[in-house]
């Protein structure tokens, strides 16, 4: 034990009471070098500051000054309780099946790109699937655990027994085994470092320890989603093994307070913690590779959660109070797998922030979530921050608080102004069981905000895409939507993200269909293919078309046409070639042939009248043999003979095709004598002119 | 018009893009590629002083239809190549090919920016040997639009500039404007690089009778009329000028469009819809009527009839004598 001082008796009255330096410099009147040197053992403290802090701590101020009169103890923690745990906690691995069948880690880790935007949006989306209060708050706490502090956590987890198998397990060639490797220098080097995830307002893990439910399909299965929700996030179970991909040492700890309780367990807690390790031999016994971590159980499964010990909570920095309904999720050996060098805590808390901020402003704009970001050392809360996408996303949560308060329009003039305009999205008929509809119109809508012209944000000229998870999904690239758009920020919000009808409901339910495991995009997948009648994919391609035109309409540069003439006369002279519609003549649509023995072009034609029969109208028109070259017109060369051969005659090097007909075909020959070359060594087209549509009595 | 070939050819065209552009061996700090409108506006990052471009490109075809055209041992070669019929100039390269993926060429072509005027196409040509004779065409891509200089009409908009000026004071006549109209209401100046209409603010109350929709049915009425009257007018004279630019085809060959871009949507646009049928006869007939006797006074009348109905003139002035016959009861109930 360390030697009891005044520096260590304020740590430890500053961890038990939560505070930090800052917050004890700031209650009792002075600065925050001088705690530091208080907690250094540098400088002692005046009777005045030693009294003050006792106060603003809570203890006695006997003890703090010398270490007389009763010590603090930490909430809910008791050595009876630390002396149970130890006896009756351990860990126990599964064993290999009876096939001898060997997996050499979980497929689902593999499934994502491993980083810390990755991990945020997989745990905060799990935190929001688990609402049960409309505003739930999810805490990511980063700590650093050296010396001691870390010895007492690695005993609590057994560590001399977990080592044994992650070792053994690191010694597979395979990808898994080098990072066992990476992690096992970690826990014997400088400091190891936990991600602690807790979240409050939430259901907590509910379900029995085994088979169907929450707890179950966190803690025990895999590949299982449990989401019963349309709005909830995932729907594939795979998110969570982003919690394993992020452990070096493959092993994840739990502790819930779940709104239910079976009868005749403790309310308090359930601890329970898996490695996720390949298949490995220890001792001669051959392991699949998961194992858990709990109550040892003489039943199945052999561990249980260990519920009611708060102590054990503690001692795994899974502490929660007893009141506070939700769970909390300890990675231990945290690390990012996307960088080389390791990243620092202070580093982690930057990205965490960025990626709440980035993927989640939708949520925290709209009330729904709060996200907080801790850096501790050991027990030592060092700083806290509540993520604010006001600051990192400032455009996006100004549109949408605009959006909110109906502070919109149609159209854009001014950096700042916010267009918003409706979005069909053609919802396909859903045959999926509980949940079938017809084919439903959802109104989406689309949010326009005007940037300014310096603006260099990276998600300038993109459209954050969400619907009711309040989890952005994608930012669609808008940056051509046209030549020199003006700057702009876009948001487009689907299913129940805006509205709340039947046909948004069914919005969500098929964009959450729509999403792979990833769930970082629309496409076709093969839940939709499965779910829906034909033309999923092709209502995702339009929604997007239908955005990307919105847009190109509202951010179309205010092009160099500095002239100041009326608007309206400008339109008149607007010289549109698309307008035009075809003229509705006989078409040519089709043209076989060769280049015959004798030199000429044998060319057979399809031509497809522009009136249904019945209308009495004859069509006479006179076809021509082009030779097309690359530049210049095409040439019309003479005809040696047209033949009728379907719904037409031949009449005065005329084709006449009778009422009625919907399509007719002939067969042309070029005359090789009048040919200005070779018919190998050009093009051949076949055109109709003069088309002239005539009476039956004509003819 | 489906075009047969006597040989096996590309029938997919190949992607053409262009990646990167330099001018005089900087790269612009905008945005002046755009891949979806196939368009290079260099007009647009408003840079003045520079002496040429470099556009890098690359190409992507069918790896399968490749392999079919190069079934007997041939080898297609593909060719970058720059034109614009306004300044009748044309430049080529031949690109270098890679077959990573799929058959893919790049290269770059440097322009120079005095040789080059209006619209400059480019498009790259995939070409092989058949039967013995080099350099046929068996593909093309789709045409990329490049402007150096400031596009006639507004690429995005597609219309003509309207200014106000006062034709009364020297300083602000449009040049080629004769002093004696000086009170003409408006001016269509014509010229092939920047087409532009003028209007007269030194004619009393012309501003405020076209500038905004006035309230009252009577003004409205009359400057719905007003505004359909010039526009009529100068779309006529635009036609007559594009269809004056369309140069005499070679005898037995079809004509061509005229070279600037403006005049080719004009009679793309009107040509079809004098003639019912399809771009290319009409431009034919267009051209035969301009040669024949009384030829061009029907066709001068044809066209009115044609821009009256695309500027749905009858239509606007149903809605006018409508809104001036709602005049009096209105002020019989004030």
């Amino acid at each position: 034990l360390p030697k009891d001082t005044f520096a260590t008796r304020l740590r430890l009255a500053l961890n038990i009471a939560g505070k930090s330096q800052t917050e004890l410099a700031e209650a009792i009147n002075t600065s925050g070098s001088a705690v530091s040197q208080w907690l250094s053992g540098g400088k002692n403290p005046s009777r005045l500051s030693v009294e003050a802090a006792s106060r603003f701590l809570g203890v006695d101020v006997g003890w703090l000054l010398g270490g007389v009169g009763p010590a603090p103890q930490s909430p809910g923690v008791s050595s009876a309780e630390r002396t149970e745990y130890a006896e009756h906690s351990g860990w126990r691995f599964r064993p290999q099946p009876e096939d001898g069948g060997r997996e050499y880690g979980n497929a689902g880790v593999w499934t994502f790109k491993p980083d810390i935007e990755t991990f945020v949006r997989e745990t905060l989306q799990n935190t929001l699937d688990a609402a049960r209060e409309p505003v739930v708050q999810a805490t990511f706490s980063v700590i650093r655990l050296q010396g001691q502090a870390r010895d007492e956590f690695l005993q609590a987890l057994q560590w001399d027994i977990l080592r044994k198998h992650v070792t053994a397990s690191a010694q597979s060639g395979q990808q898994l085994g080098q990072i066992l490797r990476e992690g096992l220098r970690m826990v014997d080097g400088h400091e190891l470092i936990l991600l602690r995830v807790s979240d409050s307002g939430t259901t907590g893990l509910v379900g029995p320890e085994s088979g169907t439910g929450q707890f179950a399909a966190l803690c025990r299965n895999s590949l299982d989603s449990d989401k019963q929700q349309k709005s909830s996030g995932g729907s594939f179970g795979l998110g969570k093994a982003a919690l394993w991909r992020m452990s070096a040492l493959s092993t994840v700890l739990f502790n819930s307070n779940p709104i239910e309780v079976e009868e005749g367990l403790p309310a308090y807690g359930r601890v329970i913690g898996r490695s996720d390790l390949g298949w490995h031999e220890l001792g001669g016994d051959p392991n699949a590779g998961p194992g858990w971590f709990g109550r040892v159980n003489s039943g199945v499964p052999p561990i249980v959660s260990y519920r009611g010990n708060r102590s054990l909570a503690y001692d795994l920095y899974l502490d929660r109070s007893p009141d506070d309904i939700g769970t909390s999720i300890v990675v231990v050996g945290f690390y990012d797998p996307s960088r080389e060098e390791p990243a620092s805590a202070a580093e982690i808390v930057t990205g965490i922030e960025a990626a709440a901020a980035r993927d989640f402003w939708p949520a925290i704009s709209a009330g729904r979530l709060t996200v907080t970001v801790e850096e501790y050392d050991g027990r030592n809360r060092k700083s806290a921050t509540n993520v604010d996408p006001g600051k990192s996303q400032p455009a996006f949560v100004d549109a949408f608080h605009k959006h909110l308060d109906d502070d919109v329009s149609t159209s854009l003039r001014e950096p700042g102004d916010v267009a918003r305009i409706p979005i069909q999205l053609d919802v396909p008929a859903c045959t999926i069981q509980g949940n079938q509809h017809p084919a439903m119109t959802h109104q989406a809508v689309l949010l326009v905000r005007l940037a300014e012209t310096d603006d260099a944000s990276s998600l300038l000229r993109r459209a954050a895409f969400f619907r009711g998870s309040g989890m952005v999904v994608q930012y669609v690239d808008m940056s051509r939507v046209c030549l020199g758009p003006r700057p702009f920020h876009a948001a487009l919000l689907c299913g129940t993200a805006y509205t709340s009808d039947a046909a948004s409901s069914a919005a969500e339910l098929f964009l959450r269909s729509a999403e792979p495991p990833a769930h970082d995009r629309w496409i076709l997948t093969p839940a939709l293919k499965i779910g829906y009648a034909r033309g999923a994919g092709k209502a995702l391609i339009e929604l997007e078309e239908r955005v990307r035109a919105q847009i190109r309409e509202l951010v179309a540069p205010i092009f160099k046409d500095v002239s100041d003439g009326p608007q309206a006369l400008k339109d008149l002279l607007r010289l549109s070639t698309a307008a035009t519609p075809p003229p509705p003549v006989p078409r040519v649509t089709r043209v076989e042939g060769e280049v015959d023995s004798a030199g000429r072009w044998d060319l057979t034609a399809t031509v497809r009248m522009p009136v249904k029969a019945g209308d009495g109208v004859v069509w006479r028109v006179e076809p021509v043999v082009l030779f097309g070259a690359e530049t210049h017109g095409a040439r019309a060369v003479p005809i040696d003979e047209i033949k009728a051969t379907r719904n037409c005659k031949v009449k005065g090097g005329h084709i006449v095709i009778p009422a009625g007909k919907s399509s007719a075909e002939f067969r042309i020959t070029t005359k090789k004598s009048e040919q200005p070359v070779p018919a190998e060594y050009v093009t051949a087209l076949v055109d109709l002119r003069n088309a002239t549509p005539l009476k039956e009595a004509e003819v | 018009m489906p075009a047969l070939y006597p040989y096996r050819i590309l029938t997919n065209q190949p992607k053409l893009v262009v990646t990167k552009l330099t001018m005089d061996g900087n790269q612009p700090s905008g945005q002046a590629i755009d891949v979806d409108s196939r368009t290079v506006d260099m007009a647009s990052l408003g840079l003045d002083g520079w002496r040429y471009c470099s556009l890098s490109v690359r190409i992507e075809a069918v790896s399968e239809e490749v392999r079919q055209v190069e079934a007997d041992g041939r080898q297609v070669t593909m060719t970058l190549v720059a034109s614009a019929s306004a300044s009748e100039s044309r430049q080529s390269i031949q690109l270098n090919r890679s077959d990573v993926a799929v058959p893919t060429w790049s290269g770059r072509i440097d322009l120079e920016r005095c040789n080059f005027s209006g619209k400059i196409s480019l498009r790259a040509v995939a070409t092989t040997t058949v039967d013995g004779i080099d350099h046929r065409f068996v593909g093309s891509s789709e045409t990329w639009a490049v402007w150096m200089e400031e596009p006639a009409t507004a690429i995005l908009a597609g219309t003509l500039p309207v200014e106000w000026r006062n034709f009364k004071t020297p300083a602000e006549r449009p040049a080629g404007l004769d002093p004696e109209l000086d009170d003409e209401i408006f001016f269509a100046d014509l010229t092939p690089k920047k087409p532009t209409v003028y209007l007269n603010k030194g004619v009393d109350g012309l501003t405020k009778l076209l500038d905004r929709p006035p309230a009252d049915p009577a003004q409205r009425a009359l400057h719905d009329t007003e505004m359909t009257a010039i526009a009529a007018s100068v779309w006529l004279a635009m036609f007559s000028t594009a269809l004056s630019a369309i140069e005499d085809p070679e005898p037995g060959t079809d004509p061509a469009w005229p070279g600037e871009d403006w005049q080719e949507r004009v009679l793309k646009l009107l040509l079809p819809q004098i003639y019912s049928c399809g771009e290319d006869e009409a431009l034919k007939k267009a051209v035969d009527d301009r040669v024949k006797p009384g030829g061009s006074a029907t066709l001068s009348s044809r066209a009115q009839a044609a821009i009256a109905a695309h500027l749905k003139a009858t239509k606007r002035l149903v809605h006018s004598i409508k809104a001036l016959d709602s005049v009096p009861k209105e002020e019989e109930q004030s």
